[in-house]
């Protein structure tokens, strides 16, 4: 059976109240999403707590669930939207949700520069997975929460547009910027 | 070609390109060697994002978020099983003191009430004192009280039924043992 089509079946049945069928899709989902929103937000208590809500708003809005999306997407759209409400009250930036209000660019270039930095030559590949996570958690938050969906859990440009409400492009173009400035911090420039 | 675009560079190692495109800048990778680095680089970068170590969740994850949505009900079955265990204890309370002291209750209670009445009647102006000191220890009771239904409250909805009768029993068993020591030393002591 597909994955889409588990999905389904388990949906089907926590509506018609077997428990067991839920408990199910918490087991099946529950490292994907930790993973993004611990990832995402770089605190452990904090990320189990969030992981544990989407959940629990999963479950009392599962009847609103439409089959004609992905449940994975339908899901993480609801992380997304709780990890956004805390950054409002935190007052941390947001702009990737309006994508009129963002005026920086951090002056990416897309030539490559004569004189590159090399990862390669600086970096061991376990040191370099310890030098991204440090940097992760100094670009953006927004930037951050788009390079985790693709790089980290895996979605497709077009499922994290879907889920974030942004166009295709507006998503290639900031996962772009993280992973340029993540380089940027490997290289120490920031 | 002229030379590739960084965030070229990206979507042809994420296999976000036709194979028109990809066949380009292969052509392109094979002889320019700027490119062909920033390529490594960038997929160097990338295999190391992929490859972060997976963060687990608690063993009981699971448990506890369906706990969160299911919490657990007190069955009127559990219920009935947890006040027939008090009035047991009450039960057993009173036969104790009864070993203890040879003394039925009702004397006890008659006495008590004889040594409050003429206590009231002598010490009057006292009394009214003592009054608002009872009523200070009767709210510090009710405080203690409040606590331990919380407390009891906690461990209804943590423990299973099951559990809970044994952990009853065992109490039970425990005080009538201490009653029964207290009552063997006093008696000891009237010997000796």
């Amino acid at each position: 059976m597909s994955s889409v089509n588990e999905d389904k079946e388990l949906i089907s049945k926590t509506l018609k109240g077997e428990k067991k069928a839920f408990e199910m899709i918490i087991q099946k989902y529950q490292q994907p999403l930790l993973n993004y929103v611990w990832r995402t937000m770089g605190e452990r208590e904090i990320a189990l707590e969030f992981t544990q809500e989407v959940f629990i708003k999963a479950y009392y809005s599962l009847d609103s669930y439409s089959p004609q999306y992905k449940f994975s997407t339908w899901l993480f759209k609801i992380a997304s939207n709780t990890i956004i409400d805390y950054w409002r009250k935190k007052k941390i930036d947001t702009f990737s949700i309006d994508p009129d209000k963002s005026k920086e660019n951090y002056n990416m270039s897309f030539q490559i520069p004569d004189d590159e930095f090399s990862v390669a030559e600086k970096f061991e590949l376990s040191e370099l997975r310890k030098s991204i996570e440090t940097a992760l958690g100094k670009i953006p938050a927004a930037l951050r929460e788009l390079f985790v969906y693709r790089h980290i859990n895996g979605f497709s440009y077009d499922e994290i547009a879907e889920i974030k409400n942004l166009p295709v492009g507006t998503v290639k173009n900031r996962i772009f910027q993280a992973k340029e400035l993540i380089r940027r911090h490997l290289e120490g420039k920031t | 070609m002229s030379c590739l675009r960084i965030d070229q560079i990206y979507l042809f190692l994420e296999g976000e390109l036709s194979s028109a495109e990809v066949s380009t800048i292969k052509e392109h990778l094979s002889l320019c060697p700027k490119c062909k680095k920033a390529v490594e680089e960038r997929r160097m970068l990338l295999r190391a994002s992929e490859s972060l170590p997976a963060l687990e969740t608690p063993p009981d994850f699971t448990r506890q978020v369906m706990r969160k949505i299911f919490p657990k009900k007190i069955s009127l079955h559990s219920l009935l099983i947890a006040e027939a265990a008090g009035f047991s204890a009450e039960a057993l309370m009173i036969f104790a003191f009864f070993l203890l002291t040879r003394e039925s209750l009702l004397s006890i209670v008659v006495g008590v009430n004889h040594v409050v009445r003429s206590f009231m009647l002598n010490f009057s102006v006292v009394s009214a004192k003592l009054v608002k000191l009872v009523y200070i220890f009767a709210e510090i009771i009710l405080l203690l009280f409040k606590y331990i239904s919380k407390g009891f409250f906690f461990l209804t909805t943590v423990l299973s039924a099951d559990v809970q009768i044994v952990l009853i029993f065992i109490t039970l068993i425990l005080s009538f043992l201490l009653l029964y020591g207290v009552r063997k030393i006093i008696l000891t002591g009237e010997k000796a």
